[in-house]
């Protein structure tokens, strides 16, 4: 019987699949920042601000503090950059809503964001905007408006702004959800027939069913004062970094890789391999873990299932995070012993029976 | 702001850098060894050398304030806490760098040996900290009377300079930082001899201090008779010039902020200000993670109370003459007038 990996404990295929993201040393201060860079830079090109983070990289890496401060000066650049397109002004609401909503799921159960369901009658506005000036028109008060001098102002408090949803509905099934029948409450205020559902872990793609590009998550635009993208990138970030990874309970993300994985590997596996003999414009190979688009547009090719279409950078993404998540999850459990002592904190509190037995605290038996 | 721009902000901030009157104009430029400089480590894994110096003459001048106004010379109290700049006296006549002989700085005796602390360990718990650097961080741990500080210091060497005495970073954010050091405290520090050339040097050393801050260690305390006011910044080169600058800074840290453990001594290195309105933010905890990796890989066990006490103290610290004797051989008061 061979022998398990670190991360044996959750499934025997992960320890190989995490290479995919890239084995390193956590306590090997370089390996570390060059990893956690490789990290960003990935997550850079999807969201199309590579340009603004290799700046921020350059200058930090000329500075006494090097990368210490990748975390907070990377999103600062998306910040920025998500900031140069504002929302419309009659939509500023949205860019508060949509920051408020994340900001609630992240502190109802920040162990468990990689993938969240919840009832939107459970979040601010119950997940939709406009609702507040929502203002039903008296009859009488039409009539009144001709020739009425405060007639502008009337209807400009009059105005009904239908409510929207903040965010789309992942339905399902779809590559992170199969849906299974709720009791959660449903708000139909404004077209929600679903629980909210979004794949945090995974933005800026954070629908199953819309794996296409651009992605979902970086429409999310802000207004003066929310920035509801860089806070989504803020939670995706954490899972690869020290403490937001040890804080989630990867039993919540081995549960998602597993269907994203079933639900993909059939479109997958046929794929013809790379390096191929005799390569051809514009055809999809499967690469590893990853798919390569031959003298193609990676946004625009990819694989295509019951489930929808799946663009191949989508893909490579989706597969990079989970990767990403599960490699870091190695690294600081095989330096537990030289963590520091908030980080350790942190790692014991962790609820999960594989981290626990890492830890020689309890015992496991492997199916 | 950057962090560099907060961090100058905070010395003078924290540390309460009175005003003076304009200093006079400094010399000519003395160019670093910048084109020979061996290794800049910082650039390869991202290190944090923090200015070592930026704060260290701050510290110091409030214990020499406080004997300016009739106390006793009694060693730092570590619960002291920083004076308000405004109550600070009328500043008196902007003084003038001490001139040094030539050559003064070559005196100073290269790394010292095992005998030179004798009965100090220099083999428990100093991991792969190179063997002739060990009676260098002994002797700081010694001279400073900062029971454990040896092997943090050896830590702090390996992040900050590679274990490179003459590490050089002049990149141009480093050089920028290095010029708003300059422009931002000379008007509240004595002069420096060689102010423009700090200005142009970027930071240096076995701890990675920045140039100008570097040249201001100790004014607090010594004034005019600061070692360093005179002298060229690639003084910073000098192991045992670059010692004494680190254990001065330590004490500073050590005395006037809130240490909760090792860890958070390398903060304050990377900047003050981080212990306090810094403290749980993203960059305070991966300076933390940082050094308690630096110390994994290095295999200094933080952990070993017979080595490294819990927490660190510099209440028995002797004073900056005595100190900088011991460390550098040489007397501050045999300089004064060369």
């Amino acid at each position: 019987m061979a022998l398990l990996g670190t991360l044996g404990c959750y499934s025997s295929e992960l320890d190989a699949f995490a290479d995919l993201a890239g084995d390193f040393d956590f306590l090997s201060t370089h390996e570390r920042e060059v990893w956690l860079a490789r990290q960003w830079s990935l997550m850079a090109e999807v969201g199309g601000w590579r340009a603004e983070f290799d700046e921020t990289l350059a200058k930090l890496q000329q500075s006494q503090v090097g990368l210490v401060s990748l975390y907070s000066s990377a999103l600062a650049a998306f910040t920025a950059f998500m900031r140069r397109e504002r929302e419309d002004t009659s939509r500023e609401e949205r860019a508060t809503t949509r920051t408020q909503v994340l900001l609630a799921l992240r502190s109802a159960n920040p162990a468990a964001t990689w993938r969240v369901e919840t009832d939107v009658s459970s979040v601010p506005s119950g997940a939709c905007y406009g609702r507040a000036k929502w203002k039903a028109m008296g009859v009488g008060k039409l009539a009144s408006q001709p020739g009425n001098q405060e007639a502008p102002q009337d209807q400009a408090d009059d105005v009904a702004v239908i409510p929207e949803r903040i965010f789309l509905a992942d339905e399902g099934p779809s590559y992170f959800w199969t849906p299974a029948p709720t009791t959660l409450l449903l708000d139909l205020g404004c077209g929600w027939n679903t629980p909210l559902r979004l794949s945090l872990g995974t933005y800026p793609w954070v629908y199953g069913d819309r794996l296409q590009a651009p992605a979902p998550g970086l429409s999310w635009r802000s207004n003066k004062t929310h920035d509801p993208a860089p806070l989504a990138l803020r939670i995706a970030a954490g899972f690869w970094h020290a403490e937001g990874n040890l804080k989630a309970d990867a039993r919540e993300v081995v549960a998602a890789w597993k269907h994203w994985r079933a639900t993909t590997a059939p479109l997958v596996e046929p794929l013809p391999t790379w390096p191929a003999a005799i390569p051809e414009a514009g055809v999809v190979y499967r690469e590893g873990e990853r798919l390569r688009v031959h003298a193609g547009d990676a946004a625009k090719a990819g694989v295509n299932g019951p489930r929808g279409f799946i663009c191949a950078a989508a893909y490579n993404h989706v597969q990079e995070r989970f990767a990403a998540f599960f490699a870091l999850r190695r690294a600081l459990l095989r330096a537990r012993k030289s963590l520091s002592p908030e980080l350790r904190k942190v790692l014991i509190a962790n609820p999960d029976p594989c981290v626990k037995q890492q830890l020689g605290i309890a015992s496991l038996q492997i199916a | 702001m950057d962090e560099q721009e907060e961090f100058i902000e905070s010395v003078e901030r924290d540390f309460g850098v009175t005003r003076r009157e304009a200093p006079p104009p400094v010399s000519s430029a003395v160019r670093p060894p910048s084109a020979s400089s061996p290794r800049r480590p910082w650039l390869l894994a991202g290190g944090i050398a923090a200015g070592v110096a930026a704060v260290v003459g701050g510290a110091l001048y409030l214990r020499s304030r406080g004997r300016d106004e009739g106390e006793s010379e009694e060693p730092t109290d570590a619960s002291a806490k920083p004076t308000d700049a405004g109550s600070d006296p009328p500043a008196p006549e902007p003084p003038r760098p001490s001139p040094r002989p030539a050559g003064w700085w070559d005196r100073v005796p290269g790394l010292p040996e095992a005998p030179a602390v004798a009965g100090f360990d220099l083999k428990a718990n100093w991991g792969a900290t190179p063997t002739e650097l060990r009676p260098l961080f002994a002797l700081m741990e010694r001279a400073s009377q900062i029971e454990g500080s040896a092997r943090i210091f050896a830590v702090i060497a390996k992040r900050e300079a590679g274990f490179q005495a003459t590490a050089h970073n002049d990149s141009n954010w480093e050089v920028d930082a290095s010029r708003r050091a300059y422009k931002n405290a000379r008007d509240s520090n004595p002069p420096l001899k060689y102010g423009e050339a700090a200005a142009e040097f970027g930071s240096g050393g076995l701890f990675g201090a920045l140039a100008p801050y570097f040249l201001w260690t100790a004014v607090r305390e010594m004034k005019a008779k600061a070692p360093f006011l005179g002298a060229p910044p690639e003084v910073m080169f000098i192991p045992r010039v670059a010692a004494f600058g680190a254990v001065a800074y330590m004490v500073g840290i050590l005395s006037y902020y809130k240490i909760e453990d090792h860890a958070d001594i390398k903060v304050g290195w990377a900047s003050p200000s981080l212990l306090k309105s810094g403290r749980g933010s993203d960059t305070y905890k991966e300076i933390r993670t940082r050094f308690f990796a630096d110390a994994a890989e290095l295999g200094i066990d933080l952990e070993d109370t017979s080595t490294i006490p819990e927490s660190l103290s510099a209440k028995a610290w002797p004073g900056v003459p005595a100190v900088f004797e011991a460390l550098t051989g040489l007397a501050l008061e045999e300089t004064e007038e060369g």
